[in-house]
């Protein structure tokens, strides 16, 4: 189980020992993804690893600490009606996001994606998108 | 081997419901399992077929007369600003897939334009023609569908390459190439072609694919009417001209699609029947994924000859990972299987049914190959040097000033004793002596980072070269580097023309 989640954290309460501390507290884990530091706030795109009750409960922790937490729901979307099955995507794909079925479909697993945007790029017909941002 | 059948007989039993037909991967497995022999006698039609980008597609388009006339022959023809083709008579015209909108660029192109047309969109025309007394029309311009043509009619000059090379990146960025993005450092490998599913593989000495071969052609029939552009059988790199009536296909198997930063290109679902008119070719349609070998190149080198990476074959390149050296790197093919399998079984099941029947060629396709890089005739920098003034670094610039004066130059190629280039002096190397108190060549020379022409270079290559760097003349040096004269700008503007 992983949910999806972006952090903004104004300048003035974050240390780059405060996301660490939280995991540490909490005992989940938490993996990011992206940070974005401009001068007002730190953006942070991550992954909560754990189950529904336990991802709120560090939700919760981020919140107190100062941060806006917004969850997302799936931010990549792949359209398999439009996919020709090229595999294009397969070999750009730094994780095991991207695999062949046994049909030589192609099958997308969001779980494992890092956000590189490889594919989103890549797709010769645009059969993948990022929703987010 | 004598022939156990012939096409008259095939459409008999496909007449009757009693033809039997395999697809290529079912073959496959027929012939590994009881010879090319039984097979032969078993199977009338193998069904083989790609779906992958065809790049070098397009279609002629007939729009009918207006009323008053317009000559867009000529003139310019924009289809949802796309540029096509305006060098024929007065309503027709030719869409390319890779033409790029004027407005969209990358994101839209003749391979787009294509497939909105199969898929009953309706398509933006702009024409401007020439007026002439019986064409009095400047410019028309308004929506059509492909239901308002009179004829639109694909033809592909080169259809179902038989074998690419395979690709990879050894260098340390990213580079887009027509086999897509190659991420550094040999991070991934991508080669297009079905492999063994693909017509010619199963066909290589054109025994059976001849000029008149109907096909399946992206959901519609389609005829193979000549060698493609770029053949060369002999190399196993066979490759066809197919037509087929664009009114006639289906989206699902014709797909405008774009490369990233590369161009834009047509997927195109293709299958061919192949009549199993004897042993022999039954034994063709038994190649295996393991029996075709393929090349894997750097393509980090920009020039035609590319370093040979790796030698293996389609069946590692189909596994999905490649062993470079000591890494496993993903690799994916552009060619679609999924599509491919479906274009083979959707071939089998129309044959089958007795909507698609089988053609005996008019003419066999020639073995002779033709493939020659282009040849281009330029004038390269050593067509315009001069000759060269030298001196030697340690020359004193006294004796250089005289030099200057007796030549009548302001540009000194300074060289060792073996003709290599080590710097250049320049009259304003020479003024800046008074400040800097120099004595010889080498106190003032510019001796970093000199910018060289090669003998066979274009002069454009040269001329960039001046402008880019604002440089008063380069020498031109032969391979070992040794120089032969110097190209000047003012002997380029005028010599060149
Ligand atoms: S690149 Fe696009 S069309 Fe090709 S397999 Fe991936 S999602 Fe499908
Ligand atoms: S965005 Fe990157 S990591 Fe995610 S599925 Fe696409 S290629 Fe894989």
């Amino acid at each position: 189980m992983s949910k999806r989640v972006l952090v903004f954290f104004p300048s003035k309460e974050y240390t780059e020992s405060l996301v660490p501390e939280i995991v540490l507290k909490s005992g989940t884990i938490f993996n990011t993804i992206k940070t974005e530091v401009t001068p007002t706030q730190v953006k942070i795109m991550g992954e909560i690893k754990a189950n529904e009750e336990k991802a709120q409960e560090f939700i919760r922790i981020l919140k107190r600490r100062g941060a806006v937490v917004k969850e997302l729901g799936l931010i990549m979307r792949f359209d398999p009606d439009k996919c020709v099955a090229c595999g294009m995507c397969v070999s750009l794909c730094p994780t095991d996001a991207i695999t062949f079925n046994k049909d030589f479909s192609v099958r997308y697993d969001f779980d494992e994606c890092v956000l590189c945007m490889n594919c989103v790029k890549n797709c010769p017909v645009k059969a993948v998108s990022y929703l987010g941002d | 081997m004598p022939d156990i059948r012939s096409i008259d007989d095939i459409n008999k039993r496909i007449r009757s419901g009693e033809v039997v037909v395999a697809t290529a991967l079912e073959m496959k497995e027929i012939v590994a399992e009881k010879g090319a022999e039984r097979a032969a006698k078993e199977v009338d039609v193998v069904t083989t077929g790609t779906f992958g980008m065809t790049t070098s597609s397009g279609a002629f388009l007939n729009f009918g007369h207006s009323d008053p006339q317009i000559k867009m022959g000529g003139g310019e023809v924009l289809l949802n600003d796309v540029p096509a083709y305006a060098g024929l008579s007065s309503v027709d015209t030719y869409i390319g897939a890779t033409q790029l909108s004027k407005v969209h660029k990358l994101e839209y192109g003749g391979a787009h334009v294509i497939e909105d047309l199969v898929s009953g969109k309706s398509i933006n025309l702009k024409a401007y023609g020439s007026a002439t007394q019986c064409h009095p029309i400047k410019e028309i311009g308004g929506e059509f569908t492909i239901g308002d043509l009179n004829q639109a009619i694909m033809v592909n000059p080169r259809s179902f390459y038989q074998r690419y090379n395979a690709a990879t990146n050894s260098s340390d960025a990213p580079i887009c190439t027509y086999l897509g993005t190659l991420l550094p450092n040999f991070g991934n490998v991508s080669y297009f072609s079905a492999g063994s599913i693909s017509p010619l593989y199963n066909d290589p000495t054109f025994e059976t694919i001849g000029i008149g071969t109907r096909i399946f052609l992206a959901g519609g029939i389609g005829y193979v009417i000549g060698e493609g552009t770029l053949h060369n059988p002999k190399a196993m790199c066979g490759s066809l001209m197919v037509k087929g009536d664009l009114k006639k296909m289906k989206q699902r198997y014709l797909r405008g699609a774009t490369i990233a930063n590369y161009g834009t290109t047509l997927f195109i679902g293709a299958g061919v029947p192949i009549p199993v008119l004897n042993s022999t070719i039954a034994k063709n349609c038994g190649v295996r994924d393991d029996d075709i070998k393929v090349n894997i190149y750097d393509y980090h080198i920009p020039t035609r000859v590319k370093p040979l990476v790796k030698k293996t074959t389609y069946k590692e390149l189909r596994s999905g990972k490649v062993v470079i050296g000591d890494r496993t790197v993903k690799a994916s093919g552009l060619s679609s299987m999924k599509m491919a399998v479906e274009v083979i079984e959707k071939l089998k099941g129309m044959i089958e049914e007795g909507e698609f029947f089988l053609t005996k060629p008019v003419e066999r396709i020639t073995m002779e190959s033709m493939m020659r890089p282009m040849k281009l005739v330029y004038v390269k920098a050593s067509d315009v040097m001069s000759a060269p003034v030298t001196c030697s670094a340690d020359d004193s610039l006294k004796d250089v000033e005289r030099l200057m004066l007796e030549k009548k130059t302001g540009y000194f190629v300074v060289i060792d004793k073996q003709r290599h280039v080590q710097g250049v002096l320049t009259s304003w190397d020479i003024a800046k002596s008074i400040v800097t108190n120099g004595t010889k060549v080498k106190d003032v020379m510019t001796s970093q980072n000199i910018k060289t022409s090669r003998k066979d270079e274009p002069v454009e290559v040269s001329m960039r070269k001046l402008e880019q760097y604002r440089l008063r003349g380069l020498p031109v040096v032969d391979d070992e580097g040794k120089v032969l004269g110097v190209v000047r700008m003012q002997d380029l503007k005028h010599k060149v023309k």
